[in-house]
């Protein structure tokens, strides 16, 4: 399993990753927006918004299919009379290359 | 967790909130490197609740939307508000309609010069507003100081309950003058006319002499002799009689004859039994008598010509009336000195006056003791009742009014401010209640930039002015100010601070105190960078030293205490003080590290020479803390303590407001925040201190970026780092309620209309990865 933050569970390697997925539980009004960055916001990709079900049974998948050796995704909401409660954001991880080429 | 395609699952549920210290890659997982308009619930976030208006519009006349700062006025009937605007106008807000202009402290360009009130300290004590107002100003150095408004005062504010709606009740200086009895002419009409046993030997026959005179007028008339009161004075047999004050005549008196009774025939209420003793020229102010009785031969036959004219406090014997039941007076024999203290709406007691006490040697035992010409309390002064007050028996009484200890006299209170006589009766073992400790109290308290209370005690603070001279009015400049000094009231008595007896003094290293709070029992003073402590002996403040010094590094700003819920600062047996080191948690110690080490970068940003700014409640109920921002933003930081009151277990949030400057936080009804607001085009920053916390602070445009950094590209949401300024918005009154199921903010604008913002919620995990 893909560890987290250095100053929490350390740092495994900082292999290059491949982050496909994100999952979020969450309820309220409105759409969240998505973006996921690199380290030092060099690179980033916005995400499809996730729409924000007053009551689902579902939590929602988004493809998020962003290669870096680590990412921080951030999520928002802006329009008037949105709301927003989380409690869980799952996101997918896979190890696929040990280094970046030549380095 | 099960994989996805071969994805391993990374798992958030654990939402600590911000993180702000070092760089972003030290976040970890659990926390976020922007949590932005969100609150905390268990095991999750949610957006924060929305804003609404305190009042649905705006009361004509009434301008409440440039706050500088708010207070919670606990009253004897409810909670209230006072809310200082600029302009440097107070208001009582009792409720979003009834809202009263209570004070206004503006300008001031003749010396002591002044802006005006730009903040001010405040304490409810017995539901009576304790009001300081204050200012910050830069030294040469261009270092920030908090000191109370030169040639201002401490102001208390009282509004009875009952009183109708639509009256307004100022606010007056604490305190009061004493009783006066003025006279702008030229002689001492004011003055009582008193007769004591000289020191000089004399032949003065034994037994006690009344005294009195009559002037004559163009043409020899003869007058009427007086005062109402004559002077009486017990003679020992081997001592002359010193008069003073002897009373002057008319206008067109051209000479004054004094007359003496022979020993012990003075009856009380009665003319009869006088002799003259000498012809003296008119306006004789002192006169020393030494005659026997065996050369009174001249008895006093009444004139016409008008007799002496006195105003001063009276002081005379009277016989029982008689009555049924029978009235019985009673008092003890010999000189004793008679004075008056006020009493104000709000229990405050005068020192004594008037400016001469009344004297009388009261020459039996089953007489009573009537006082006359009481002075009452001057229109505005809050005067509802006087009280009198007397010396014991005075053996060698010489002249000197001071020096003397007075005790209120039992039954001597009058029970309104417009009776100007009293009889009361007395014996010097009556005398228990002392008044002495009123004698040295300020008329007026000079403004400091913090009330405090300890042991039923008023405690000020960051009082700018200087100790006086010799002379009591003039200052002396050529010592320190009193910036280091804390007064201290008596007991029970928050008006009543003795310039004597009631001061602390802390090292006078030329930065002013700032606060004061009590802590298990221990008086703790804070400088911006300094905490000392102090405890009542149960003496005169002067006599508690040493004052201990706590923390040499550490102190707080004016407003640095965190406010536990409507008032007070301690709870759970703990203060938060917002210390230029960071938010600190203080049990005694100052407790390390910091509660805001997770924000250090934060904290290290803040101006520190704005720290005056800061202001921060604490909602002990649902364990969440905010704060203002000492640089005039629209942010405020939360800090949620609900899984821990340590630095590892707190979580931050910053609240983001689109556009008014939050100048002031108080809680109301324990859990609704409250936001003093204001708009200022010219200091108006719209920022994202996550974006730039590593960058120059503050920003230096209204992009919400500093100058010299370009807005990055992953702004994704340009709406939460910057936009256009609306002008025009009037911000004031603002309750946050967590029973409110809006989702958008509402502001009133200046023109009274709703101005609706979105809730913007912005979150950024830490950076995730193998």
């Amino acid at each position: 399993m893909a560890k987290g933050a250095i100053s929490s569970e350390g740092s495994s390697g900082e292999n290059i990753q491949h982050f496909s997925t994100l999952r979020i539980r969450m309820v309220g009004t409105g759409d969240l927006l998505a973006v996921v960055h690199s380290m030092d916001y060099v690179k980033q990709k916005e995400l499809l918004a996730l729409h924000i079900f007053d009551k689902t049974r579902v939590q929602p998948n988004r493809i998020v299919n962003f290669v870096e050796q680590r990412a921080s995704f951030e999520f928002a909401h802006v329009t008037m009379d949105e709301f927003v409660k989380i409690n869980r954001i799952v996101i997918y991880m896979k190890e696929i290359y040990t280094s970046h080429p030549g380095a | 967790m099960g994989k996805v395609r071969g994805h391993e699952p990374f798992v958030i549920e654990e939402f600590n909130g911000l993180w702000s210290r070092g760089d972003d890659e030290s976040c970890p997982a659990d926390h976020m490197l922007l949590a932005t308009n969100i609150q905390f619930i268990h095991s999750g976030i949610e957006t924060r609740q929305a804003a609404a208006p305190y009042a649905p519009s705006l009361i004509p006349g009434i301008d409440l939307t440039k706050i500088l700062r708010v207070y919670n006025y606990n009253t004897q009937t409810g909670q209230t508000f006072l809310v200082l605007t600029e302009g440097g106008k107070l208001y009582h807000v009792i409720s979003p309609t009834e809202v009263y202009l209570i004070l206004t402290i503006g300008p001031k360009a003749t010396a002591p010069t002044h802006n005006g009130m730009e903040d001010f300290g405040f304490i409810s004590i017995a539901g009576r507003a304790y009001i300081t107002p204050f200012h910050t100003i830069p030294d040469a150095a261009g270092t920030n100081y908090s000191l109370g408004l030169p040639g201002e005062f401490v102001y208390v504010y009282y509004r009875p309950p009952g009183t109708a709606v639509g009256t307004t009740i100022p606010a007056r200086p604490a305190a009061g003058v004493p009783p006066s009895i003025s006279f702008s002419g030229t002689f001492y009409v004011n003055k009582p006319f008193l007769a004591y046993t000289s020191q000089i030997a004399g032949t003065v026959t034994q037994g006690h002499h009344a005294f009195a005179v009559t002037f004559t007028g163009a043409g020899d008339v003869a007058g009427l002799i007086g005062p109402q009161a004559p002077a009486v004075a017990h003679a020992p047999g081997n001592k002359s009689i010193q008069l003073t004050n002897i009373p002057v005549g008319p206008i067109g008196t051209i000479g004054m004859k004094l007359y003496m009774t022979k020993a012990n025939t003075y009856v009380p209420g009665s003319m009869a039994g006088f002799f003259k003793v000498i012809d003296l020229p008119t306006h004789t102010p002192n006169f020393i008598v030494d005659i026997t009785d065996v050369s009174l031969t001249e008895a006093y036959v009444a004139g016409t010509y008008g007799p002496p004219v006195k105003i001063g406090l009276q002081v005379e014997n009277v016989i029982a009336p008689l009555t049924t039941p029978p009235t019985i007076y009673f008092c003890d024999l010999g000189f004793h000195l008679v004075g008056v203290v006020f009493e104000t709406d709000t229990g405050y007691l005068s020192a004594p006056g008037p400016e001469f006490f009344g004297g009388q040697t009261y020459i039996n035992e089953s007489y009573g003791v009537k006082v006359s010409n009481i002075p009452v309390g001057p229109a505005g002064s809050g005067v509802i009742k006087r009280h009198l007050i007397s010396t014991k028996t005075i053996p060698e009484y010489n002249g000197d009014q001071k020096g003397y200890q007075f005790f209120f006299i039992p039954g001597g209170t009058i029970e309104n401010n417009t009776d100007t006589t009293k009889t009361v009766s007395y014996y010097d073992s009556d005398l228990v209640a002392d008044a002495s400790h009123l004698t040295e109290n300020f008329a007026k308290i000079p403004a400091g930039v913090a009330l405090g209370e300890y042991h039923a005690r008023m405690v000020l603070v960051g009082d700018p002015s200087y100790p006086k001279k010799a002379d009591g009015i003039t200052d002396d400049i050529l010592k320190p100010d009193n910036r280091s000094i804390a007064w201290v009231s008596a007991a029970g008595e928050p008006e009543a601070i003795n310039q004597v007896d009631g001061l602390i003094i802390t090292p006078l290293d030329g930065n002013p105190l700032t606060h004061s709070e009590t802590f298990r029992d221990v008086l703790y003073l804070f400088k911006s960078t300094r905490t000392y402590s102090v405890v009542d002996n149960e003496d005169e403040p002067t006599t508690w030293g040493p004052v201990e010094t706590v923390d040499e590094g550490i102190g707080c700003p004016v407003h640095g205490v965190a406010e536990v819920l409507d008032s007070g600062g301690v709870n759970i047996d703990y203060l938060i003080t917002a210390s230029q080191s960071g938010l600190m948690l203080f049990n005694g110690t100052y407790a390390r590290p910091e509660l805001s080490w997770k924000i250090e970068n934060i904290w290290n940003h803040f101006n520190k020479n704005n720290f005056h700014k800061i202001q921060l409640v604490n909602d002990s109920i649902n364990k969440k803390l905010w704060m203002t921002f000492p640089d005039d933003l629209n942010n405020l930081l939360l800090a949620d303590y609900s899984n821990g009151l340590n630095p590892k277990d707190i979580r931050w949030a910053l609240w983001d407001f689109e556009r008014p400057i939050i100048n002031s936080i108080v809680l109301y009804k324990t859990n609704k925040l409250v936001l003093g607001t204001k708009i200022d085009q010219l200091t108006h920053l719209r920022e994202n201190i996550m974006m730039v916390r590593s960058k120059a602070w503050p920003p230096a445009n209204d992009s919400g970026y500093p100058s010299d950094i370009t807005p990055p590209p992953y702004d994704k949401f340009p709406g939460l780092g910057g936009g256009p300024f609306i002008p025009g918005l009037g911000g004031g009154l603002t309750i946050l309620d967590p029973d409110n199921n809006a989702k958008h903010d509402v502001f009133l604008d200046s023109g009274g209309s709703s101005l609706s913002f979105a809730i913007r919620v912005n979150l950024r995990t830490a950076f995730l990865g193998g």
